[in-house]
């Protein structure tokens, strides 16, 4: 089953055209042009995960969806791989079903290693985004403590992802850098959620999801402006593949 | 005078004579005649007559209100004509030449994203054997994109009017991505669940990014998230930020528009997502667009 395009096929369209482009080469010193389009063929990101790269891939995003794919212990099988379809609203169970809480606990996990991040950029913040990385920072955890009163998971037994931290952690707590590795998380996140969001059984992990994921495009909207990219295919598209969730049914 | 006979005597000094109903028997009598004719009326069958409220003089015969079923085409209209309202506002504001300058980067891109939603909404109003709407919602366009437009009509400067419209747009996109969010849960299908997320989330950066265009770093966090007020600007306007909470919210939006009254306050409009006052039901057809 493959991933339908964002609603928005001018803007998808465009966004990888002007990233294959190079449209952030050069803004704060970021380098985003391996990034396809929002939603990815499943089989085509397998092959493009499996084969070597051809056109100079983003660092920070090679090591996002590395450190992902070996923290997350899965093989190269990507979240859209036998998706099951959604169940219909009359036949949603309210609470989290066991497979939804598999997923939750990997989307808990995401939001973890981003709060943890967030703090570990907060060292090297200037005084102006010091409050802007703070805030986000906690909302990343402030969703992980939803995940885990709506699972009743445990945010201290799940932990934050150690490999995703370490490989992102660099660009985290360097300045120049930061804008854009943490332009490139959310997006990611986004991404992630919402994969994930059309595999949850339950209405709940559907709603609390919608409003994690809609916020953290609001932090890359931010994050883009911080970076200075004013380039709408950008701004106003999901410019990442989500991350690979292995789980559920 | 003349003497009483032997016979009248006998009369008044017997009990006869004195059977004059007193106060208590009156009231004896009466409670148990009132008793047996309420126990005899509680028993009654088929008593008929008007069971509603009485009223008085010449009034029209009332009808009941139809009873019009919510079902997935229904939300589907609705978020149809939702983003048909939206291209009705900047349609309108392009049309009066009161787009801000702020916005005017982004208006194109932005229509453009709002007339591909309505198409996607459109198409799958038709998936689901739905007949589409493809005019503004009618009872915002009544309740409040009306009376907002009177009210910025009233603005003293044409960047009054700009201010109030870019408010206004900002707002909006909130609000239709509330609805979005809200009509995800309800989708019927994986793929008009994940056409409300997606839709969501595109208005949501364009919401995020209007509220930066307009007053740049300022507006990227609100006070709220960190405890403290959100307070009017200058104009007595209320602010909007890029990130408003932690969690993306459904809940109402109030914006401000028109000139200030004797104490400095504009008029209020209160944005809501949709509800059954303001779905597009099946019953109502299509519409002239």
């Amino acid at each position: 089953m493959t991933s339908d395009p964002t609603p928005v096929t001018a803007s998808a369209t465009r966004s990888s055209l002007d990233l294959a482009g190079g449209a952030l080469s050069g803004k704060a010193g970021g380098d985003m042009t391996s990034k396809g389009p929002s939603s990815v063929d499943p089989d085509l990101t397998v092959a493009a995960l499996d084969a070597p790269p051809t056109v100079s891939p983003s660092p920070t995003r090679r090591r996002l969806m590395v450190g992902a794919l070996a923290a997350l212990g899965t093989s190269a099988a990507v979240v859209g791989a036998a998706r099951p379809v959604s169940a219909a609203p009359e036949e949603r169970p309210n609470l989290p079903t066991d497979d939804d809480v598999t997923l939750l606990m990997q989307a808990m996990r995401l939001e973890l290693t981003a709060r943890d991040l967030y703090r570990a950029a907060l060292s090297s913040a200037s005084s102006d985004l010091a409050t802007v990385i703070g805030v986000i920072g906690d909302n990343h955890g402030a969703y992980a403590e939803a995940i885990a009163g709506d699972t009743g998971l445990s945010a201290n037994q799940i932990g934050r992802d150690d490999d995703l931290f370490d490989a992102l952690e660099g660009d985290f707590t360097s300045a120049g850098s930061f804008p854009l590795a943490a332009h490139t998380l959310e997006q990611t996140a986004v991404a992630t959620h919402k994969e994930l969001l059309e595999r949850y059984e339950s209405a709940d992990a559907v709603e609390l999801t919608g409003s994690i994921m809609l916020a953290e495009a609001r932090h890359a909207t931010v994050l883009a402006d911080v970076a200075g990219v004013s380039d709408l295919a950008i701004v106003f598209a999901t410019t990442e593949a989500p991350l690979s969730i292995d789980g559920g049914a | 005078m003349k003497p009483l006979t032997p016979a009248a005597r006998r009369l008044l000094s017997s009990d006869l004579g004195r059977a004059r109903v007193s106060r208590r028997d009156a009231l004896r009598t009466g409670g148990v005649a009132v008793t047996l004719g309420a126990l005899v009326a509680a028993c009654g069958e088929d008593r008929g007559g008007l069971t509603e409220p009485g009223r008085v003089g010449n009034f029209p015969v009332q009808t009941d209100l139809p009873n019009y079923g919510v079902d997935q085409t229904v939300l589907l209209r609705t978020a149809s004509s939702l983003e048909y309202l939206a291209l009705e506002v900047y349609g309108t504001a392009a049309e009066l030449d009161i787009v801000p300058a702020t916005l005017a980067p982004i208006a194109d891109e932005v229509v453009a994203n709002h007339q591909a939603i309505a198409e996607q909404m459109v198409e799958l109003t038709e998936s689901v054997g739905g007949e589409p709407y493809e005019c503004p919602n009618p009872w915002f366009m009544d309740r409040l994109v009306g009376p907002w437009l009177e009210a910025v009509s009233n603005d003293e400067s044409s960047e009054e009017m700009a201010a109030d419209v870019a408010d206004f747009a900002t707002t909006l996109e909130n609000i239709a991505a509330a609805a979005h969010q809200s009509l995800a849960v309800l989708g019927e299908t994986g793929e008009i669940s994940r056409a409300h997320i997606e839709a969501a989330t595109l208005e949501v950066r364009h919401a995020s990014y209007m509220a930066i265009l307009d007053n740049g770093s300022e507006n990227y966090i609100s006070p709220a998230i960190l405890g403290e007020e959100v307070t009017f600007d200058e104009r007595g306007a209320i602010q909007i930020f890029a990130i408003p909470a932690r969690f993306n919210q459904v809940s109402q939006i109030e914006v401000r528009a028109g000139p200030p009254d004797e104490n400095g306050v504009r008029e209020s409009f209160l944005l809501t997502t949709p509800a059954e006052n303001s779905f597009i039901y099946n019953e109502l057809g299509s519409c002239s667009a």
